[in-house]
């Protein structure tokens, strides 16, 4: 019986292509915005994490990431934590971090948004 | 046997240095005991007030003795609580019944209602008709119940710290410039330089106890050496407040102080623990320097960029824009329909501007745009909290410009010029995937900020010593006293915005419909935003700076002088006009200026004219692809 390789080709496509969509799932970021939001108020909410997310990446993860495996990784931080950071933000500790007293207040806050919602996977960190 | 010898002498040095650390310092003990006298001060009177007769004039006279002596021993400790804990300071010495106050960070939020207490309100009320006692009575305890936030260890912590207390100090210095010698929270107004003698003398041995016990990081010698001489200047000026010279007193010594003081800040590595300090800057080194405080962000969706080359550019766009009607509804008005770079960035020709139909005026006066961003609350109600959000305002509002959002970006994108500009810019802003309306308003409100940077030659007088006319200083003090314009219009700024500058004031002060004072304007102002019995008629408090050039006057632009405008404040405002106000803040008795006063304040307020260089108009306008637009007038029409 002779084979044809023609045939397996869209089999091997397939398989990579669940492959790579799992891959991409994987470092996809979801968020925990709460359902009975109205729909308005989480796409705006959604908004926000994103633009965080770039800001994040850009200003924060070259620190706090290597630690956890790559750039773009985000450590679990805590919601104490988190709320220390708002605090040191708004206050423009000198302590805190030079970018962040850089930023404008609706920066910062989407930064806040971001690490706040972000959905955390305890496996990959 | 060497180890043990060795674990035994650290073991004795940790607990050494334990039992020291847990020792008070000088400094600490000064603290506590001030506070417990002060306590103790207010229950004798409260006793006082038990005991005493408020219906008879003698006994309101001899409890209103009572409280000024409990005033001079909270002067004393003023220094510490104001800056420790500004909300529970506002139980002993508020200055009003009510305010409502947005809080530091949570200006999107409804103001805050704060009713204030303590010694100035309780003296307040002595004047007035049928005293009851135990309404006297509950503004003294909850002023003894509020110095119990002073003795909780999360604020008795910081006096061990030195941070706090070169912080306290620039607050104490600020205060000094801007309200300490006013009549702001003093009702009766001949206390205010034995007060200020008293206080500046116990904050002399605040100094003293400082010193002992902080030795690495001390008040300098030059400081202290300024502060004595300070003392002898005070000591050696009338005890009549409208004698004091102001002038000299901030410009040859507070303000000095204040910059040591900032210097002190910079080397020692002070840092601030303080919500309340966070608009202040550390590096400015006088009080007159424009930098001082920072309340707005100019730089809004740029905020992350640094580069001067791409900051010139992101003006230039800024300036372009300004310009341009293609941000209106009808490509007809520019932001300069209204803020004329000609006419000090306002309308100085009409009382209010016209209405995007070309037929009916706005209800307010076009404000300068120049210092707005020394302000934190915008527009005359407060209505916004951000440069930027006030800039899209206008421009959507159909009354104003008349625009859209999907729109104006639509025809600024259609012009090669800006397109290519702002995909530059788009690069800056990672986290923005396209070009936005934020990208347009925050080259604008970069832009127009720049005319906010400049120094008149009253500032000059105070920073580098120049000479200030005679009169001038005469004027400025009459501002500070007599004229009692500063209890309101604060130094440097000359705004609503006090030390430590984090938020804007809102005055009723009954400004009329018409000048001949037939009727109180109708605008509620404030009240629009956030009603309250308080609220109503109620303005957010302007700068004084530019005023020759700024006119007409008022939220409704009913004086087109600034004689017209003193003339007001000297009649008491519109009760003094005999309107019917409910809720005027600002007294109706006369000041009884005299004509060479008001020449005088006249003159003062001309000193405050700021050198500054106007940029000409742009001398054409970013080609768009759709030809109608490129009919378009630099400036717009009307």
């Amino acid at each position: 019986m002779k084979f044809s390789t023609n045939r397996y080709i869209p089999i091997l496509l397939l398989l990579s292509a669940v492959f790579f969509l799992q891959c991409a799932t994987r470092n996809k970021i979801t968020y925990n915005i709460p359902k009975d939001l109205p729909e308005a108020k989480r796409k705006e909410l959604l908004e926000q994490c994103r633009k965080g997310k770039e800001l994040y990446k850009i200003n924060c993860s070259e620190c706090h990431g290597i630690f956890t495996g790559g750039k773009d990784k985000v450590p679990n931080f805590t919601s104490t934590q988190i709320d220390n950071y708002s605090a040191k933000f708004l206050r423009h500790d000198p302590k805190s971090h030079a970018v962040t007293r850089q930023m404008s207040p609706e920066q910062l806050n989407e930064v806040l948004m971001f690490l706040r919602y972000r959905k955390i996977n305890k496996k990959t960190t | 046997m060497k180890k043990v010898r060795i674990i035994s002498v650290i073991v004795a040095v940790v607990i050494c240095s334990f039992t020291l650390s847990k020792q008070e310092t000088v400094y600490h003990k000064h603290y506590t005991s001030a506070i417990e006298k002060f306590e103790a001060r207010q229950q004798a009177l409260a006793d006082k007030i038990k005991a005493g007769d408020c219906a008879s004039a003698q006994g309101r006279a001899l409890i209103k003795e009572e409280i000024a002596q409990t005033r001079l021993q909270l002067k004393g400790i003023d220094f510490w609580l104001r800056y420790l804990e500004p909300v529970a300071y506002n139980k002993i010495n508020g200055p009003l019944p009510v305010e409502w106050e947005n809080e530091v960070f949570e200006k999107f939020e409804k103001p805050y209602r704060r009713e204030g207490a303590g010694l100035s309100l309780a003296e307040l009320y002595l004047d007035q008709a049928n005293v009851n006692k135990d309404t006297l009575l509950h503004l003294i305890d909850l002023s003894i119940n509020a110095v119990k936030a002073y003795q909780a260890d999360s604020i008795t912590g910081q006096v061990d710290t030195f941070d706090h207390f070169f912080l306290a100090n620039r607050l104490f210095l600020l205060n000094l410039a801007a309200i300490y010698t006013t009549s702001f929270e003093c009702p009766d107004v001949k206390n205010i330089i034995p007060e200020l003698r008293s206080m500046l003398k116990d904050v002399r041995s605040i100094y003293a106890d400082y010193n002992q016990s902080f030795p690495v990081m001390p008040l300098t010698k030059d400081y202290l050496d300024l502060y004595d001489k300070a003392i002898v200047f005070v000591n050696s000026q009338s005890a009549d407040h409208t004698q004091f010279d102001h002038y000299t007193f901030i410009k040859d010594y507070v303000n000095p102080l204040f910059a040591i003081n900032q210097k002190l800040i910079t080397s020692y590595n002070v840092i601030s623990k303080s919500y309340n300090d966070y608009t202040l800057t550390n590096t400015a080194t006088s009080i007159f320097d424009k930098t001082l405080y920072t309340p707005q962000n100019t730089k809004g969706i740029y905020s992350l960029v640094d580069d001067k080359e791409t900051l010139d550019e992101i003006k230039h766009v800024g300036k372009l824009l300004f310009y341009d009607p293609i941000l209106s509804g009808n490509n007809q008005r520019s932001c300069v329909s209204c803020h004329k770079p000609t006419q000090y960035m306002t309308d100085t020709v009409l009382a209010t501007s016209m209405q995007f139909n070309k037929q009916e005026y706005l209800p307010r006066n076009t404000p300068s745009l120049i210092n707005v961003v020394y302000n934190h609350l915008l527009m005359l109600d407060g209505k916004h909290i951000s440069l930027q959000a006030q800039g899209k305002d206008v421009m959507t509002n159909p009354k104003e410009m008349g625009g859209e959002e999907k729109a104006i970006l639509e025809k600024v994108l259609s012009c090669k010029e800006y397109k290519t500009a702002f995909k530059k810019f788009l690069k800056f802003t990672p986290e923005e995937n396209k070009i936005t309306f934020d990208h347009i308003v925050s080259a604008i409100t970069y832009y127009y900020s720049d005319y906010s940077t400049y120094y008149s030659p009253f500032d000059e007088a105070m920073n580098n010593n120049k000479d200030l006319s005679a009169e001038s200083i005469k004027g400025f003090n009459l501002f500070m006293g007599k004229g009692r314009c500063a209890t309101c219009h604060y130094v440097p700024e000359f705004n609503g915005v006090k030390p430590p500058y984090i938020s804007s004031e809102f005055e009723v002060i009954g400004v009329p419909a018409d000048s001949a004072y037939h009727k109180l304007s109708d605008d509620k102002g404030r009240y629009v935003v956030n009603p309250a019995f308080e609220t109503m008629n109620a303005f957010r408090t302007s700068t004084v700076r530019n005023a020759e050039y700024t006119k007409p006057y008022m939220h409704n632009g009913v004086f087109n002088s600034l004689e017209q405008v003193i003339d007001f404040y000297d009649a008491g405002g519109g009760m003094g006009k005999k309107l019917n106000i409910a809720n005027q803040t600002l007294s109706q008795d006369s000041l009884k200026l005299s004509s060479t006063e008001k020449k005088e304040l006249i003159s003062f307020i001309h000193s405050l004219n700021e050198k500054i260089i106007f940029q000409k108009a742009p001398e054409k306008l970013p080609v768009s692809s759709n030809k109608e637009l490129n009919e378009r007038k630099i400036g717009g029409e009307y």
